[in-house]
C-alpha cells in the first residue's frame, strides 16, 4: 500500500511537471508567434513607407508630368535589374543620363547636367526626375537584397 | 558645390534661415546632402526621412551602429561620400 501511494504521488508530481511543462512550450509559442507577428508588421511597416516614397516622388505637384516621371521610374528600374530591353518611353536625351544614375552614379558630370539643361529641361525638372531615377534604382536593390535574404536569388 | 543652384540657394526663407545657423555656428557650409533634403522637402526629404527614420533608428535586431555600418559599407561601394 505504501508503495503504491508512493507510486501515485510520484505520478501526480510527473503530471504536474508535465503541465508545467506544456504551459511552458506554450508561453514560449505564444512568444514566438508575438514576435513573429511584431516583426511581419515592422516589415509592413517599411514597405508602406517605401512605397510612400515611391509615390510621393511620383504624384507630387512639379513640373515634370507623372507620366514622364513613372517611364523614368521604369526605366531606372530595368536597368538596375540588368534587363536589356529598358523602355523606350522616356526621351532619348535623358536616356544616357538616367542609365548612369541607375548604374553608377558617381560617374554623373557637370557635362552630363548641362547637355540637359541645354536641351530645355529646368533646373526643378532635372531635381525631380533625377530624384524619382534614384528611388526607383534605391529600391530595386532593396528588393534584390530582400530576395537574397529570403533565399530567393 | 551642387551642380544644382536651386538645390544650392533655392530654398525656402525659413530653411534658409536653419542652413545659416549651421554655417555660422560650424563654420562650415551646410552639407549638400542636407540642401537635397531640405529644398522642396515635401517631394523627397520629408518621404525619405521617415523611410530613413524607421530603417535606420527604428526597432531592429540591428544596433543603430551596426546599421550605419552597413550604410557607410553601402556608400562606399557606391563611392558616394555620404
Amino acid at each position: 500500500v505504501a508503495g503504491q501511494a508512493a507510486s501515485l504521488f510520484l505520478c501526480a508530481i510527473d503530471q504536474a511537471e508535465f503541465s508545467l511543462w506544456c504551459l511552458g512550450v506554450l508561453q514560449s509559442g505564444c512568444r514566438k508567434q508575438a514576435g513573429s507577428i511584431r516583426k511581419s508588421l515592422m516589415n509592413m511597416h517599411l514597405a508602406g513607407l517605401a512605397q510612400q516614397l515611391r509615390d510621393t516622388v511620383l504624384k507630387s505637384s512639379g513640373v515634370t508630368q507623372t507620366t514622364l516621371r513613372q517611364a523614368v521610374q521604369a526605366r531606372v528600374a530595368a536597368v538596375s535589374r540588368g534587363s536589356v530591353e529598358a523602355t523606350e518611353d522616356v526621351p532619348v536625351e535623358l536616356q544616357t543620363y538616367l542609365d548612369k544614375v541607375a548604374k553608377h552614379a558617381y560617374k554623373v558630370t557637370d557635362k552630363d547636367v548641362d547637355s540637359l539643361k541645354q536641351a530645355g529641361y529646368s533646373e526643378d525638372a532635372i531635381f525631380e526626375l533625377t530624384i524619382n531615377a534614384a528611388v526607383a534604382a534605391a529600391l530595386v536593390r532593396l528588393e534584390c537584397g530582400l530576395q537574397v535574404l529570403q533565399g530567393g536569388a | 558645390m551642387m551642380r544644382l543652384s536651386v538645390v544650392e540657394n533655392g530654398h525656402r526663407f525659413s530653411q534658409k534661415i536653419i542652413l545659416s545657423i549651421i554655417r555660422v555656428t560650424t563654420g562650415r557650409r551646410a552639407p549638400d546632402i542636407l540642401r537635397t533634403l531640405m529644398y522642396r522637402s515635401e517631394f523627397f526629404g520629408k518621404p525619405v526621412n521617415q523611410w530613413l527614420e524607421a530603417t535606420m533608428r527604428g526597432s531592429s535586431h540591428w544596433s543603430v551602429a551596426e546599421r550605419e555600418l552597413f550604410g557607410a559599407f553601402t556608400s562606399h561601394v557606391n563611392r558616394c561620400p555620404f
